[in-house]
């Protein structure tokens, strides 16, 4: 309708049809005038050639246009083909004739066809005024003894804010995220904007916000892998909660390794096979934390196998962390791992001390409270994970807000002490499986890890594995020797000394012992 | 023309045609209704060029002819005139009414300039009866009546998951209600004059129809209703819907539940005092799970109600309604408990009745000061 070849703008056709207007005026009376030809206004014109046009005419409603097809119709032929200079050809249509004149010109499309809520207010306001000015306007009235009831005036006091203004479509859209993404089960509070970028993450980050943006087209599936602490789950929950703030009727399913596993064995065991795989097949994203714990159980691993290829099939997004690569997680299938490693891996390395002090302050900020940079600059130099920095923000805050204690360097050392000696869950494995996991992580034989042998990497497993013996199932140092064939007791606290001073600077040791003490965590009864 | 009818028959067409008849028109012949006589019967029509109705009447036709007459006073007339049979004849510009004891002659027009009716071609729709009042019991009454966005004032028909959802706003308020036992028959979304189609529901409970179908052509934006020997022509409102699921709300930090009977009985204490502040009352849920109905007028007095039986979980929270609006949804709900749910003291609130969900409703509370 816009289309207009030959340059016959909105103005023009507004200048034709005046003159138009001007000469049936004088041939109708002023009520015929009024009502069929003012109100069906001549919308546009398109100038087919020298004689001919084609002219469109827009009536309110289908009364308007039978009549005017029937009565009028020779007469605004006849006056359009003068002032057109061609014949016209009539077609009548039905419409708002105010909303179809304004279409042509571009700009102002959007206000006509999408018209902005706030201007409801601005129509329904009045109506509501007159009953909010009563009250004060009636009071006035009765103290001078006049009666102006209905008088409007400017009202400061109640109103109701408009149903659909910005503020209010906004706060609904997101309170029902939010409302989503805790159904799913993501924290409101791991987005984006509370990750600390840098540069042992930004790779991780900037990935996972590719993939928020475009889902299932960016990078599928994602795998992020590191140690414990390092904002992979935070980084899986800001890819959920984005996803949800751009989409809200996304299918997002988050769980844990664990959960897919039990929800498994759960729907195995009632026969509900059928519901899990629809449950899981029709997700648009899938995110599974901890992907690792899958590896060595057969029957979970096929079926997250038959769900992977299903999703990656309809592109759906996946996202997956695990605490290490899937080509070191020795139990995973074959067919999984190339799967895993068929999308984007990214490593998160450990927070460097910088960014664990970062991660801290924008922790305190979003817990409300005030951390000078000093003792900020020690908490990060004594916590190495980032998780263990927020337990240390709930210390914190519990100290200042229920014991009403200031933050001073003497409350932070007392509250360190605690968290990082007492906040280690216990470990309650047998000798033999510690030194299990050890080889396992380090892929040696258990005979090479007791045996003699002193190749330097093997050194540091076996000292790893006393380590773990002394420090967290407290045996006596004879009793660790034993284990090793038959060291003497002075060895084993030497490699428990050692590893104690290696913690300190070693941060590839000190990643090793936290994720073997998470495994033992694990598998502990 | 020359026709012979029974008093009340007419009477009862003309009562169809009431609200078509313009009391002001810009093109006065409007004013008047149009009477058809032919061998296959009587039809008479009215309309203001937007809302139109026509009706079959039963008559005996002794001669053919159509005329136009003024709609007012031949209506008043008519319903004046005792029961029993009428004589209509139109000989030079004269009607005359004759029954037993009296003979009227009424100028009339010629019927040439009245405006015709527009042919409705297009996709039919039907709903039984009780369908179609339960629609406008549950929605009509928070249209906009601002004729200034034509786009509120009508109700929405719209096909959702749920099956078809009615809906009216008019910028403070909302209704939705979902059409139980809908076939799914509406592909499109549909905007229908609030007004209009409580006037159609009027002249159907009229005629004690039991279904009610229309046709709806999207070029002429006509819909037309035929039911039993009346036809209504109403207008599809053009437009864009405000999303309204957007607003809905869909967390609440307080809900209560109240007993339908008593909350009545206690706005229309509160409404005493709430009738010259803008009709504001106010809920105060306090932490002891109670809930609190006042309104204060600064002339007249206060008055404070403590609700019985009420159930509330959650938050604390104070928040002051347009009294009318609580009563308006009360009216509308069957059951015999309300359900409401809060959020912070100027979001909207959503209430439905307990014992059903197919009707909601969503209220924008008032801001108070202080």
């Amino acid at each position: 309708m816009s289309s207009l070849p030959d340059g016959v703008t909105t103005a023009q056709v507004q200048k034709i049809w005046k003159s138009v207007c001007a000469e049936l005026q004088l041939q109708l009376s002023p009520a015929v005038y009024n009502t069929w030809i003012v109100s069906n206004p001549l919308t546009s014109l398109v100038f087919l050639d020298d004689t001919q046009a084609l002219a469109t005419i827009t009536s309110p409603t289908a009364f308007h246009s039978t009549n005017l097809k029937k009565n009028l119709h020779l007469q605004i032929k006849h006056s359009l083909d003068i002032h057109t200079t061609r014949n016209c050809n009539i077609e009548y249509r039905i419409g708002d004739p105010s909303l179809a004149f304004e279409t042509p010109s571009s700009g102002t499309v959007n206000n006509q066809t999408a018209p902005g809520f706030g201007s409801i207010k601005t129509d329904l306001y009045p109506e509501q005024k007159p009953q909010v000015q009563q009250q004060s306007q009636q009071n006035y009235s009765h103290q001078i003894g006049h009666n102006q009831e209905h008088q409007n005036q400017q009202t400061t006091s109640p109103r109701v804010e408009d149903l659909f203004s910005e503020q209010s479509l906004s706060s609904a859209q997101s309170d029902r995220v939010g409302a989503i993404s805790r159904k799913i089960g993501l924290r409101n509070d791991f987005t984006f904007e509370t990750f600390a970028v840098s540069t042992t993450n930004e790779m991780a980050h900037a990935a996972a916000t590719a993939v928020s943006n475009r889902p299932g087209n960016a990078y599928n599936p994602l795998f992020l892998y590191g140690g414990v602490g390092v904002g992979k789950t935070h980084l899986m929950h800001a890819i959920g909660n984005n996803i949800l703030k751009n989409n809200s009727n996304c299918r997002i399913i988050y769980s844990t390794g664990e959960e897919f596993t039990n929800e498994i064995v759960h729907a195995i065991r009632n026969k509900k096979a059928n519901v899990f795989k629809g449950k899981y097949r029709s997700a648009d994203v899938l995110l599974v934390d901890d992907i690792q714990f899958i590896a060595g159980k057969n029957a979970v691993q096929e079926e997250f196998f038959h769900t992977f290829n299903a999703l990656t099939k309809q592109l759906s997004q996946i996202v997956l962390t695990s605490d290490r690569p899937p080509h070191e997680m020795n139990l995973l299938e074959d067919r999984l791992r190339s799967r895993f490693e068929a999308g984007l891996m990214i490593d998160i390395g450990q927070p460097s001390f910088e960014l664990r002090t970062a991660i801290l302050l924008v922790k305190a900020k979003a817990a409300r409270i005030d951390i000078p940079m000093e003792i900020a600059k020690t908490i990060a130099s004594q916590v190495e994970s980032a998780r263990k920095i927020e337990g240390i923000i709930t210390s914190i805050r519990s100290e200042v807000e229920l014991k009403r204690r200031t933050i001073t360097p003497e409350l932070i050392q007392e509250i360190l002490r605690v968290e990082i000696t007492e906040k280690r869950p216990m470990i309650r494995v047998t000798p033999s499986e510690i030194i299990r996991t050890v080889a396992n992580h380090y892929k040696f034989k258990q005979t090479a890890i007791k045996g003699a042998r002193r190749s330097k990497p093997l050194v540091t497993a076996r000292h790893i594995a006393m380590y773990l013996l002394k420090e967290d199932l407290s045996l006596p140092l004879t009793e660790i020797g034993k284990w090793f064939s038959n060291r003497d007791h002075t060895s084993v606290l030497h490699a428990v000394n050692k590893i104690n001073k290696e913690m300190a600077i070693n941060d590839q040791v000190r990643q090793d012992i936290s994720a073997l003490r998470m495994t033992l965590t694990a598998i502990s009864r | 023309m020359k026709i012979q009818i029974l008093q009340e028959n007419l009477q009862k067409g003309l009562s169809y045609l009431s609200k078509a008849i313009p009391s002001n028109p810009q093109l006065p012949i409007l004013s008047s209704i149009l009477f058809e006589a032919k061998e296959t019967g009587c039809v008479i029509s009215a309309t203001d060029l937007y809302f139109g109705v026509r009706a079959q009447l039963q008559s005996s036709v002794k001669e053919e002819g159509t005329i136009v007459i003024p709609g007012k006073q031949f209506k008043e007339l008519i319903s004046s005139l005792p029961s029993g049979k009428l004589e209509l004849t139109f000989t030079d510009g004269t009607l005359t009414i004759a029954s037993t004891h009296s003979k009227t002659k009424l100028q009339c027009q010629s019927a040439e300039e009245y405006p015709q009716f527009p042919q409705v071609e297009g996709q039919t729709y039907s709903f039984s009866s009780q369908q179609f009042q339960d629609i406008d019991r549950a929605v009509g009454f928070s249209a906009s009546t601002d004729q200034a966005r034509p786009v509120l004032t009508s109700i929405l028909f719209e096909i959702s998951q749920k099956g078809l959802s009615t809906v009216t706003t008019d910028g403070f308020r909302l209704s939705m209600y979902t059409v139980p036992n809908s076939q799914s028959q509406t592909a499109s979304r549909l905007l229908l004059q609030a007004k209009a189609l409580q006037e159609v529901n009027r002249i159907v409970k009229q005629i004690d129809e039991q279904t009610v179908s229309f046709v709806v052509s999207e070029e002429l934006k006509q819909v037309y209703f035929s039911v039993g020997d009346v036809e209504m022509y109403i207008r599809l409102i053009e437009g864009e819907y405000p999303p309204y699921e957007k607003i809905v709300p869909s967390v609440f930090t307080t809900e209560v539940t109240f007993s339908v009977g008593e909350l009545e009985d206690n706005i229309k204490r509160a409404l005493i005092f709430a009738r010259d502040a803008s009709n504001i009352i106010k809920f105060t849920v306090g932490e002891d799970k109670t809930v609190q109905l006042s309104a204060s007028s600064p002339s007249l007095g206060t008055f404070e109600g403590q609700l019985q039986s009420v159930t509330v979980s959650g938050d604390a929270v104070e928040i002051a309604f347009n009294a009318k609006y609580v009563q308006d949804i009360l009216k509308a709900i069957a059951g015999e408990s309300l359900w409401m749910g809060m959020g912070e003291s100027l979001k909207p609130v959503l209430c439905r009745a307990t014992d059903s969900d197919a009707a909601e409703y969503v209220i924008m509370p008032f801001k108070v000061n202080g």
